[in-house]
């Protein structure tokens, strides 16, 4: 007993298969494969039909902390106090380009959200100081080559009191994104010109509604603000002319900071001298497009903002569905077909020859397509399609087998006791075809999915927004050619399927069958 | 070859009238009154018999060299055709190129080095690059070197430029299939007794290999790859869709997409005529590259 168990042909073969390590992982990733084609939808994490920021909401994920940042400001005071946002006269926000993000006040700083992704500036201005904060919005554009901009200029502010006829030469730093600073007036003002002429074309031809279309401020200033008492020159050497309040103002473009001078010895009140940001550059990331991979969307999303890992697993089922219902009715007409055209010979043969040697004739895609133009597009018919080209391989295989199965003894036995031809065709010679069919049709299914996924790419699926990996692929190709993570991962889901499948029915092959080995 | 393309020419023929929907209203739009309808049914001919109608077809395409109108654009079909087939030409020659020139070389390689790990990163590598769409990895060509690199141009036609990566990707699947089989070709005729002999005798290996082996191996990868041409036009269908090449392929899904029946028959007919032609050629080549098979 103990020793028939040990050589049933089935215990050979699973020693054979299993000895194939390669091939066995690849049967335990077809198996989490089929898994995952089953009851996958049940753990996808998003809805895969619609935009990700639609449900965040259900989730219980707060949209806002994705998409905007609180930066925190400060005015300081000429006499070195600071104070905070709430007490800022005349504040006023605006972003150069509203269309990639926008800014409004908060209790405790300002509130920059992004709307689509892109480069921008916040210009944060009270009286006659501002200051600005450089937005990045990461989202299809790399924004790599983004130039530091000066964010906000500090004056130092002499505390002494002047006394008329003195000079004062101004002292300022011009802080900028990257953190490095300009000194000179020369050096400011040729940035300045450099920044802000080249901004103004671009004003003449965009639509950009910004602060810099004002004369004021594109440009670099040095003046006084109180003439009467204090004078500037180029140079940045203050003149003290009368007793009272002097104030001097450095502009480049939209940021500006002013200094206090007081002359004479009557007390002057203090005034806000500058604005200070917590941070220079506000880094977000476009929420409602492409978002790229992160923690909540590991594959990223897409050009309607739909989870691509959702949509990947939904569309396993899908794909799966293409490769076994095609393969399944390919094998079964292939399959009686053959033994038909095998058993019995004749005109019957012949035909079914001619008939398989033509569309072999044809490569697989082709037919496929000719197939989908007969019938039109949508997803039954790709089905159809591929089966249509499953159908000649089956043919093929299962007439050789069948030929020389029916050469053997014990078939010639059954017939001359008189067994009925259906009997022999189906009990003596079709068991004898399983092997052969069994390993083509583990093979042909990879194959059968690379066509099916081919001919949903071509638009042929009929539903484009369906998600299926085919469908996933061409409409990223459509809308977002330039995006890595939504062409790669429906692809990738592609490759590892067919991959396993390919694998795993080479091994199947070389366990039940070695001759079949190339 | 002549029964089978008269077969096909009968399968496009019918393939308007089988197919759901009505060509005139297709060609005029549905909402024409049903006088018009009459009377255009009348001049485009569908009131005659079958069998006339397809004694016309047959007269038109193959004497007059006419495939008819496309029902959108109103242009004719085989101008058009003739204008496209160029760029699906230039484009499998080159894919074939790039196939050959990889395929061969990396074949040979991996059977002269047998069981080395060039010997079994080259078969890994076959067996993942036949299970790679074309399309995705024509998507990944154009993300790495046109997005990141910027050294192609991403899609489109006009320069040689254009052509880099579509017949790169066209003739990647090929070159895994020539792989597999120049291998077993020359690891065949390794095992020959006129190797051993060379070998025997004391050639050196280089010569062994390149005037032995290598010229009695490559006579069944040339009709293989001969056989290929067929897949690359099948193959070229999707690639010129993924780069927006204006070849054939992306004329006949065109024509699918929006039922334009002239232009998907013709093209029928035309793929259909390549690929028994071209398996025509390999039979004939067969026998000038392989003189045993003349005389048998």
């Amino acid at each position: 007993m103990d020793k028939q168990k040990k050589n049933s042909p089935f215990r050979i073969f699973l020693r054979k298969f299993l000895k194939q390590r390669l091939a066995v992982f690849a049967f335990g990733l077809v198996i989490m494969i089929l898994l995952v084609g089953i009851f996958g939808p049940l753990f996808a994490p998003y809805d895969p039909h619609r935009p990700v920021t639609a449900q965040y909401a259900d989730k219980g994920i707060d949209v806002d902390q994705l998409t905007s940042s609180t930066v925190q400001l400060e005015g300081r005071l000429s006499n070195g106090e600071v104070v905070d946002q709430s007490e800022l006269p005349q504040l006023q926000t605006e972003t150069e380009n509203r269309r990639i993000a926008s800014i409004r006040r908060t209790q405790s700083g300002v509130q920059i959200s992004a709307n689509t992704s892109g480069a921008t500036e916040a210009v944060i201005e009270s009286g006659d100081v501002s200051s600005v904060a450089e937005i990045l919005v990461e989202g299809e554009v790399p924004l790599d080559d983004v130039e530091p901009i000066v964010s906000q200029i500090i004056i130092a502010q002499p505390e002494e009191a002047f006394s008329i006829g003195d000079e004062y030469q101004i002292n300022f730093e011009a802080l900028k994104t990257d953190g490095s600073e300009i000194t000179t007036i020369e050096e400011l003002r040729a940035y300045t010109e450099e920044k802000y002429g080249a901004d103004e074309e671009e004003d003449t031809s965009g639509f950009q509604s910004g602060s810099s279309e004002n004369e004021d401020s594109a440009s670099f200033q040095l003046r006084s603000l109180t003439e009467d008492v204090v004078t500037v020159n180029e140079q940045g050497v203050v003149q003290f002319e009368e007793e009272g309040e002097g104030i001097v103002q450095i502009q480049s473009g939209d940021v500006s900071s002013v200094v206090q001078f007081q002359v004479g010895n009557e007390q002057v009140e203090p005034i806000l001298t500058g604005i200070y940001l917590e941070s220079t550059t506000v880094e977000l990331t476009d929420a409602y497009k492409h978002q790229t991979p992160s923690s909540m969307h590991i594959f990223g999303t897409d050009h309607q903002n739909r989870d691509i890992l959702s949509r990947v697993i939904h569309g396993t089922k899908e794909t799966l569905l293409i490769g076994f219902v095609s393969v399944a009715i390919g094998t079964v007409i292939g399959t009686v077909l053959g033994l038909l055209a095998g058993y019995y010979g004749g005109w019957l043969d012949s035909l079914v020859t001619r008939m398989t040697d033509v569309l072999l004739a044809f490569p697989g895609i082709l037919l496929a397509i000719a197939v989908i133009a007969f019938l039109g597009a949508g997803l039954t018919n790709i089905i159809f399609a591929v089966a249509v080209f499953t159908i000649p391989v089956f043919i093929r295989i299962v007439r050789a087998s069948t030929l020389s199965l029916k050469e053997m003894t014990y078939v010639e036995a059954a017939k001359s006791i008189g067994v009925p031809n259906t009997v022999i065709i189906f009990r003596h010679i079709f068991p004898g075809t399983l092997s052969v069919v069994m390993v083509y049709l583990t093979m042909r299914i990879g194959v059968a999915i690379l066509i099916g996924a081919a001919l949903s790419f071509l638009g042929l699926g009929g539903d484009i927004t369906a998600p299926e990996w085919g469908s996933m692929l061409s409409a990223a190709k459509d809308n977002s050619s330039n995006i890595f993570h939504a062409t790669f991962f429906p692809g990738l889901a592609i490759v590892i399927t067919v991959l396993s499948f390919n694998i795993f029915g080479d091994g199947l092959r070389d366990a039940l069958d070695p001759k079949l080995k190339e | 070859m002549i029964p089978i393309l008269f077969i096909i020419t009968i399968i496009a023929f019918l393939f308007v009238h089988l197919t759901p929907g009505d060509p005139i209203r297709i060609m005029y739009g549905a909402e024409i009154d049903q006088e018009t309808y009459e009377q255009m049914r009348e001049r485009e001919g569908f009131n005659d018999p079958l069998v006339v109608q397809y004694g016309r077809y047959m007269y038109n395409m193959a004497i007059q060299g006419d495939f008819g109108q496309s029902y959108r654009t109103r242009s004719d079909v085989s101008e058009e055709v003739l204008r496209r087939f160029g760029y699906t030409f230039i484009l499998t020659i080159l894919s074939m190129f790039w196939a050959i020139l990889i395929g061969v070389t990396v074949g040979i390689i991996s059977a002269t080095k047998r069981n080395s790990i060039l010997d079994r990163l080259g078969m890994i590598s076959t067996i993942t690059a036949l299970s790679i769409p074309e399309f995705w990895f024509g998507l990944m060509m154009m993300q790495i070197f046109a997005v990141q690199f910027g050294w192609f141009p991403t899609s489109g036609s006009g320069t040689w430029l254009h052509l880099i990566l579509p017949s790169l990707t066209l003739g990647f699947g090929v070159a895994a299939t020539i792989v597999r089989f120049t291998r077993s070709s020359v690891l065949e005729v390794l095992r020959e007794d006129y190797v051993r002999t060379a070998r025997a005798k004391g050639q050196k290996e280089s010569v062994v290999i390149w005037s032995h082996v290598l010229r009695n191996a490559l006579i069944p990868v040339v009709t293989m790859a001969g056989l290929q041409f067929g897949f690359l036009i099948g193959g070229a269908v999707v690639v010129e869709q993924v780069f927006a090449w204006p070849g054939l392929g992306s004329y006949l899904i065109d024509g699918i997409l929006t039922r334009d029946y002239p232009v998907i028959q013709a093209l029928i007919l035309l793929f259909s005529f390549q690929f028994l032609l071209i398996n025509l050629l390999v039979d004939i080549s067969y026998g000038f590259l392989n003189p045993q098979i003349r005389y048998e």
